[in-house]
């Protein structure tokens, strides 16, 4: 299982931007956990359809940084799409407080941009260390990650 | 409490039978002619009737079904002095729910009214099962996936807990959802809870909410899963990866669904129906005293088990088919066709990973970039094609060494090319023979022998 970041927009910030709602913050303050520092970003923008040359597997583990309704929205429209990875959603409060329908994408974690990265590193790792177990049971390729 | 007719022109027996019933906490009433029992029967519902079979007035098993039309639709007990085997087959087809022979009517009524009433209560809460089940990415027809949506539909129909089992990759969670979306609650949320990715330092806060000030960095309160679950299905995944702490809390919770978010006074409660899901043995378990057996107990009211993938191979054709079109639309492909070679090298394989293992060796084809427009076996991973090739060698020879057994035969390999080339050939020049001989440098006559030699069409 690999670990990717994704969130559909951009934010125009430096890497080490303090705003606790920016995607961007929201990367880098995961990337310094030593578990997630080898989460890969996956491009902007509409995920699907997949480049062709895309490291994106089934069963792999996608955190997704939802800072509003609409893009929340957006991603429930590739819900089948996405039903092929295993999802971390870090939502914004006002998200998380105003829908219910990001049960919609059946996320084996919610987290808030509030939430301590630590808390998330070890969710993380545990969904890896199952995943891991899993795979070993049927003789497949161990993920990096193992915590 | 039921309500009870009792329906027999024998009035010591009557009272006897009324002291008995009205001990137990039910509510009884007596008739001592069909008329009568019919005209109570009518006036209020029953959830049992007494049916006495010599009426003066008529014979009561001619009657049955009359009762059982009646508001509640009550079970029927036959009671008679006549105990005899003609008449409780005649009772049972005319649907009574049992039959007592009088001498033991007095020390058998309990046992045989609380199973009638057990049956009632598991009735009400099975009504309909769903005409059209959706089984959305549930893919097969074989006779082990068809008894396992019969169960679904059952599940669904009803509200009481499901625990699924299955090894691996077996898709307990799609079963999960699809009995939600089958059930009355479909409109509501499908909560996941990954018990095996919690900590039990966050498991409380995560399932129960806290409020504002319960610990550091609590600055606002926060609904917890349960809250969202209400009135939808809470889906416990891994279940038997609970720590004996968590599955104390859980227990609480499944009896009284009853919760207290962290930091707070209130109870609060949820309305939600559970299902619940493990690769484990949670017998063994149980033994092994690592999960609560009141637990299991609570958590198995209703059971699937999922095959593996390698007892239901039949659905190889389907499953591929499905994967296939669900990458090239993620990929934004074209679909691709499926040569036979490719499905028996699958059907070759044990799958200790089941349909995710099947899914995901999918994908590896699609990232082959020798894969034309037909899937062939050589465009499977290695392992896959080692195991055809070792099966068509005598087991008696000796075992080749690790190098030798990584590379396929040459032949092998050279017509799995030639086949691939020929297919991409066909697509490029859009089966016109003079096209492909100009693209392939081929003669015609060479490219119409290779044709041949492999039994492909080309227009």
């Amino acid at each position: 299982m690999n670990l990717f970041f994704y969130s559909s927009r951009r934010a125009a910030c430096p890497d080490d931007c303090a705003y606790p709602n920016c995607a961007e913050h929201c990367l880098w303050t995961l990337q310094s956990q030593s578990v997630l520092s080898a989460v890969q970003r996956l491009p902007y923008g509409e995920l699907f359809p997949l480049p062709p040359q895309a490291q994106l597997r089934s069963g792999d583990l996608i955190i997704v940084h939802v800072a509003n309704l609409q893009e929340l929205e957006d991603l429930i429209d590739h819900g089948q799409a996405l039903d092929n990875y295993r999802l971390v959603l870090i939502l914004n409060d006002q998200v998380y407080d105003n829908s219910r329908r990001y049960h919609l994408l059946n996320p084996r974690y919610i987290a808030t941009t509030r939430q301590a990265a630590g808390e998330l590193e070890t969710v993380v790792s545990r969904i890896a260390r199952q995943a891991n177990a899993d795979q070993t049971g049927t003789g497949r390729q161990r993920s990096p990650l193992t915590a | 409490m039921a309500s009870i007719l009792i329906i027999d022109d024998d009035t010591v027996l009557c009272s006897m039978l009324f002291e008995q019933i009205t001990a137990a906490g039910h509510h009884a009433v007596e008739a001592h002619t069909l008329v009568d029992g019919r005209r109570c029967s009518a006036k209020r519902g029953f959830d049992v009737i007494l049916l006495d079979v010599q009426l003066p007035d008529g014979n009561g098993l001619e009657h049955i079904a009359d009762f059982k039309r009646a508001s509640l639709e009550p079970e029927v007990i036959i009671i008679t002095g006549q105990g005899e085997a003609d008449g409780a087959e005649r009772a049972v087809r005319s649907g009574a729910w049992s039959y007592i022979a009088k001498p033991h009517v007095i020390r058998e009524l309990d046992l045989h009214l609380a199973r009638a009433l057990q049956y009632r209560r598991e009735r009400q809460k099975v009504t309909t099962i769903p005409v059209a089940l959706k089984r959305s990415r549930i893919i097969g027809s074989s006779t082990a996936i068809s008894g396992c949506l019969d169960r679904v539909a059952r599940a669904a129909a009803s509200n009481v807990s499901v625990l699924i089992s299955g090894d691996t990759g077996t898709g307990k969670e799609l079963f999960a959802k699809a009995i939600h979306e089958n059930s009355r609650r479909s409109q509501e949320n499908f909560i996941i809870v990954d018990c095996a990715a919690l900590p039990e330092t966050l498991i409380e806060s995560t399932l129960f909410g806290h409020v504002k000030g319960a610990f550091t960095n609590a600055d606002r309160d926060h609904d917890g899963l349960i809250k969202h679950a209400h009135r939808g299905t809470l889906f416990l995944d891994e279940v038997g990866e609970l720590s004996p702490a968590i599955q104390k809390s859980f227990l609480r919770l499944l009896q009284e669904h009853e919760y207290r978010p962290v930091g707070s006074n209130r109870q609060l409660f949820s309305d939600f129906r559970l299902v619940a899901a493990t690769n484990r043995n949670l017998d063994e378990l149980v033994a092994a005293g690592t999960f609560r057996e009141d637990l299991l107990f609570r958590l198995k009211a209703f059971t699937i088990a999922l095959p593996p993938l390698k007892e239901r191979k039949e659905d190889l054709r389907e499953l591929v088919s499905f994967f296939m079109h669900d990458i090239c639309q993620r990929y934004g492909l074209e679909a691709k066709g499926i040569s036979a070679d490719f499905l028996d090298t699958l059907a070759a394989h044990d799958w200790p990973g089941n349909v995710r293992e099947l899914s995901q060796v999918m994908e590896q084809v699609f990232t082959n970039p020798l894969l034309g427009s037909t899937c062939f076996s050589i465009h499977l991973p290695e392992s896959f094609r080692i195991m055809q090739v070792r099966s068509g060698f005598d087991k008696s020879r000796p075992a080749a060494s690790a190098n030798e057994t990584n590379l396929p035969h040459w032949r092998f390999f050279k017509d799995r090319c030639e086949i691939d080339y020929l297919q991409r050939l066909r697509a490029a020049s859009t089966g016109t023979i003079s096209e492909a001989c100009r693209l392939s440098g081929l003669s015609r006559s060479r490219l119409y022998q290779m044709i041949n030699k492999h039994g492909l069409t080309f227009s």
